[in-house]
């Protein structure tokens, strides 16, 4: 099912181009907020779930390191580096624990999707509740939390699409 | 579309996914959302987790509270306004905006929270109004 990068030519080209895709990716969902403070489409979700299923954990989780710095000097400033790192991170991870059940056929893309979605927004109201030094940002916890479901199984269902759409190409280098 | 929504994807994994994450969100909807009985609303000011000021919901004469805040590149401020019982931030120094983009809170328990300056405004239900500082 996988297809791994053999080449280091490929590795570093693959890496360009769904950075490229990331990055094109959140400048446009930056540009629609959906009114809840934290809450995004998660469409560079939907990049490190495809670098997941198809290419592995450690390719991921580079792309997720890659999207914490580039995202931090270009969009965020650092001032969102906390809140960046912090969901990234839980999301990667979590989804990566999450790709076995999907290796074994219990659960879909969507259900992955959907468990690096809530650690993502967890991961960034835990840390809003610290540097606030207050609970009371967990207020708005709930709605987040049930938006940000929504649009991680949107973003499930499209990486199953996608990946459906991968498996039919072949990847001849010789 | 009936192809495109077909099972094809969904497993039953994914049922008890969303059911535990849905579980998750409700207990701490239920610990957040308990409301004490009501008595004169104020709205408490909190910079950087310390508490700045506290007003009467019913304040009248003094509608425009300005919290200079430092943030962290220059000097920054909240301009939040009292109207009718509901609160909201109407300007802001602040890059994104998003404290201004949350609107109006009028319910107790309700907050409003600008990330960039760490200011975090909530609604409570006074217990004594003469404990006001001004």
């Amino acid at each position: 099912m996988r297809s791994p990068i053999k080449r280091v030519e490929d590795k570093t080209s693959f890496r360009a181009v769904m950075l490229t895709v990331i990055f094109l990716l959140s400048w446009l969902e930056a540009m629609v907020p959906l009114g809840v403070p934290g809450v995004k489409f998660g469409f560079s979700n939907l990049v490190i779930l495809i670098c997941l299923t198809e290419y592995g954990f450690r390719e991921a989780l580079a792309m997720a390191v890659l999207k914490i710095l580039m995202s931090t000097v270009l969009f965020n400033g650092f001032s969102a580096f906390l809140y960046t790192m912090g969901g990234a991170f839980a999301s990667c991870c979590s989804m990566g624990l999450a790709i076995r059940l999907y290796e074994t056929k219990k659960i879909s893309t969507i259900g992955v999707s959907a468990i690096g979605g809530f650690f993502h927004i967890t991961a960034q109201y835990v840390i809003a509740a610290y540097t606030l030094y207050t609970p009371s940002v967990f207020a708005l916890y709930p709605p987040a939390a049930t938006l940000t479901l929504v649009t991680s199984a949107v973003m499930g269902f499209l990486a199953a699409k996608i990946i459906k759409q991968l498996h039919t190409i072949s990847y001849d280098y010789e | 579309m009936k192809r495109i929504f077909s099972s094809v994807y969904l497993k039953k994994g994914d049922g008890v996914v969303f059911l535990l994450i849905l579980a998750i969100i409700f207990s701490t909807a239920v610990l957040f959302y308990r409301k004490p009985a009501a008595s004169a609303k104020q709205i408490v000011i909190y910079v950087n987790g310390e508490e700045y000021k506290t007003y009467q919901l019913s304040h009248k004469y003094l509608n425009n509270i300005v919290v200079p805040v430092n943030g962290h590149t220059k000097y920054g401020y909240n301009h939040i306004k009292i109207e009718d019982g509901a609160v909201f931030i109407a300007d802001s120094t602040c890059p994104n905006q998003d404290c201004v983009k949350m609107g109006k809170i009028t319910e107790e328990g309700d907050i409003l929270v600008c990330l960039p300056y760490k200011v975090v405004i909530r609604m409570e239900g006074g217990e004594a109004p003469d404990a006001v500082s001004y």
